[in-house]
């Protein structure tokens, strides 16, 4: 890195690491110097609130707006948002749809959030463990119901082509062992309950069941193993699981397409030191600060609400009342509703965020923070923001 | 000028030169649309195609399905010219379309070297190439050819990479009725202001979607006023299918309407989901059906529906059934020749637990285009040979 760390240096800094960002904090990064700047921005996540609801279990709905509205709040009062920033990726790298989850509940949901944050600045096989135990993506992947006899393959195939290695890189016979290898990984209700007695604040939490479970060898990219871990050890070793997310990270945090050798220089970062690690070396580096990587991203539309939420002052969300109704709608009509990715795959991102019936969602949001000019502050929410009328400058849009 | 424009501007110097007022009026009202429409629906996530058309008198088909085959007696028979075959009783609205002669079925639809992954496949479909060379969509490469940037539209959230050229990608409305801009004067001139000024990199992107922004709305704000002639489902491809009728009655210009319905991805508990995204796909299309009928437009609209792959033949233990590779095609539309197009799948013979494919997508494809007047060669970089189907 360059030896001045300059004002506009701060803002970018601020606005990619936390998506959130004023005038003064940034001030106060530049006063740190890049270093302490970037030290500052990783800290350990602040706690969450704990999440409980008066919801039964079948009103999933409101669990899920209960949820939305406890985390975009936490996004904007925390004094950790770049850990948020990163809770973001993880949802959309080791994905889940509140939609699609039968039976889980928004507790399940709030809990693997907060795996995110207790694991996510770590090594990445320590998160991924973690998360082939989670459950809710044992349900949502259906290995809840993968027995020996006819083993389901859903997340057997989604941990090696989304999770891991990437497409090209195993075979159908891998998923299929992989698959075998984690038969009888399955849920059950704390406590041992049934669903239809446990309240909704009741979580699954994750067990194994000998009976199920396929115990014979399988070979798994030409190695013999018998267990789901085994299999788990072999993906994070492998140089490409680190190649694969370490590229995902670069597109995430520094641009649409990211240089070659970055990525080779980045997947050794994030193997060696974890994924803070990788964000240090990323955040120092003389290349994040160069010109064509800045205003390089398409801010996500929760990222595009949560700082102009926070530009302009607001910290308290209720999803209940009117404004934030249609909040919660416009999240929709922009294409991403927290805990419920359109896919597997997560969000794709970058200019289809900006498609015609999207980008007029945003737009429309622009109406009610007109008459708040003068708690809104623009500094870090884009360049060039000075007056309220900045925010139709395609500026805005940008991360 | 726009193609549009363009054509109308030329008939309007011809009907004048002729002297016939009502004649121009006629034509100009024909300019408005052209002749033939494509209709595109994906079923994104992998439609389990034999349960969708059913081998009901194939024993085997019951032994590898034990808890989630479709009972014989539910079945719904398609007499002789759907030889073993029958469709899944949630499909009944389509029945009568198949009866008319208007449905064609088309079984065992893939491309060589199968790929099981949603997204691999997807993309493979989206750009009509297995070799996985192409970074545009085959509907995207004809879009480039044409001059109306509203040759194409897109009925959803994002578009998708079908309809992604190397000039253009479809413009992408998921609703005629919320596309109207609300914002206070000052903003909206600052953005039509904004969207002239140049800009560099990822900036000047957003710009150019800002001016495509604007052009969206002026077009398809003229067809607020429309309204539909048919019920359709509650649901959200319903509303989909019914602002395609309001875009084809109001004269939006497309000749190209794409659009999706997910949730096929059947890993478990399949029967209850698999009925009633069956029962949204047949009813939607039903009543899309009327209304083109009642638009007098019934013969100019052929409607093409596909899913990524089909699903593995033996169920699993979850009540459902993992990624296979070939799947069911539908084509339907007044212009269509229904009936079977390919064979009763063969069980015995199969793939990892998977139908194998017999006919290759790009064949329907080059149905679909010959039906716009477009040159399938060009659009899929060989020559595939068109179904008989209209």
């Amino acid at each position: 890195m360059a030896t001045s760390f300059s004002y506009a240096d701060a803002v970018h800094l601020l606005r990619r690491a936390a998506a959130r960002g004023r005038r003064a904090e940034a001030e106060q990064l530049v006063e740190m110097g890049l270093e302490a700047a970037v030290e500052h921005l990783l800290q350990d996540p602040a706690p969450a609130p704990l999440y409980q609801t008066a919801a039964s279990r079948n009103q999933r709905a409101q669990q899920h707006r209960e949820i939305t509205q406890l985390w975009l709040q936490h996004w904007l009062t925390t004094p950790t948002p770049a850990a948020e920033r990163l809770v973001l990726f993880w949802h959309g790298h080791l994905t889940s749809e509140f939609r699609e989850t039968m039976g889980a509940q928004g507790i399940d949901f709030w809990n693997q959030f907060a795996t995110f944050r207790r694991l996510g600045y770590g090594p990445y096989g320590e998160l991924l463990a973690a998360i082939a135990q989670d459950p809710v993506m044992l349900l949502y992947l259906n290995n809840a119901e993968s027995r020996k006899e006819h083993p389901n393959q859903n997340w057997a195939r989604e941990l090696l082509e989304l999770y891991t290695l990437g497409p090209g890189h195993y075979s159908e016979e891998d998923i299929l062992e992989a698959a075998r290898a984690f038969t009888g990984w399955t849920v059950r209700l704390r406590g041992g309950l049934r669903p239809r007695e446990a309240s909704a604040n009741v979580p699954f939490e994750f067990v194994f069941r000998p009976a199920w479970h396929d115990s014979g060898p399988k070979n798994f990219l030409g190695k013999r193993v018998h267990r789901g871990e085994e299999v788990l050890e072999i993906l994070a070793a492998h140089p490409q699981t680190y190649r694969f997310l370490g590229r995902k990270l670069l597109r995430f945090y520094l641009s649409p397409d990211p240089p070659e050798g970055l990525v080779e220089e980045g997947a050794k970062v994030l193997k060696t030191e974890g994924t803070r690690g990788f964000l240090h070396w990323l955040f120092t580096h003389e290349a994040f600060y160069r010109p064509t990587h800045r205003n390089s991203l398409i801010k996500s539309p929760i990222e595009y609400l949560v700082g102009l939420w926070y530009a302009a002052g607001i910290s308290q969300v209720d999803l209940e009342t009117p404004g934030g109704r249609q909040a919660y709608q416009a999240l929709a009509a922009m294409g991403q509703i927290p805990f419920d990715p359109p896919s597997v795959a997560g969000w794709e991102g970058g200019l289809g965020w900006l498609a015609e019936s999207p980008f007029l969602a945003r737009l429309n949001l622009l109406a009610a923070f007109v008459g708040r000019e003068s708690r809104l502050d623009l500094s870090v929410f884009m360049d060039g923001g000075h007056t309220p009328l900045a925010l139709v400058k395609p500026e805005a849009q940008l991360l | 000028m726009n193609r549009r424009a363009f054509i109308q501007k030329t008939l309007l110097t011809l009907a004048l030169g002729q002297g016939a007022p009502s004649l121009l009026s006629k034509t100009a009202l024909a300019a408005q649309s052209p002749d033939k429409i494509l209709v595109v629906v994906n079923l994104f996530g992998g439609n389990d195609q034999l349960n969708t058309l059913v081998p009901y008198r194939n024993e085997l088909y019951y032994r590898l399905r034990p808890q989630i085959a479709i009972p014989r007696r539910e079945v719904l028979d398609l007499g002789m010219g759907g030889k073993k075959l029958g469709l899944h009783p949630a499909l009944r609205p389509l029945l009568p379309l198949w009866e008319a002669g208007t449905l064609a079925l088309i079984p065992q639809v893939g491309y060589p070297n199968p790929n099981r992954s949603h997204f691999i496949s997807t993309a493979i479909w989206h750009t009509a190439d297995p070799s996985r060379k192409s970074e545009t969509g085959w509907l995207g490469r004809w879009g480039d050819l044409q001059e109306d940037p509203f040759c194409e539209t897109f009925l959803g959230g994002a578009t998708p990479l079908a309809q992604v050229g190397q000039k253009r990608t479809a413009p992408a409305v998921s609703s005629i009725d919320a596309f109207s801009i609300r914002l206070p004067k000052a903003l909206e001139a600052a953005f039509e202001e904004e969207s002239r000024r140049i800009r560099q990199g990822t900036a000047e992107e957003v710009r150019q979607a800002m001016r495509a922004l604007r052009l969206a709305l002026e077009r398809v704000g003229q067809l607020r006023s429309v309204k539909n002639q048919a019920q359709y489902p509650e649901n959200a491809f319903g509303k989909g299918l019914a602002d395609i009728a309001r875009m084809i009655a109001g004269g939006l210009g497309s000749s190209v309407y794409y659009t999706t319905l997910g949730g096929w991805d059947t890993h478990a508990a399949q029967p209850p989901r698999h009925a009633e995204l069956l029962g949204h796909l047949a009813q939607g299309l039903a009543a899309f059906q009327a209304d083109l009928k009642a638009i007098g437009r019934y013969k100019d609209v052929l409607i093409m529906v596909f899913s990524e792959f089909g699903r593995q033949v033996a169920e699993n233990a979850s009540l459902g059934t993992d990624h296979g590779e070939g799947g069911l095609m539908l084509v339907l539309g007044g212009g269509v020749k229904g009936g079977l197009y390919g064979e009763e799948p063969d069980l015995e013979n199969l793939e990892l637990n998977a139908i194998k494919y017999q006919t290759d997508f790009r064949n329907v494809y080059a149905t679909a285009l010959h039906w716009i007047a477009a040159s399938p060669k060009e659009v899929l970089g060989a020559d595939f040979r068109p179904l008989a189907l209209i």
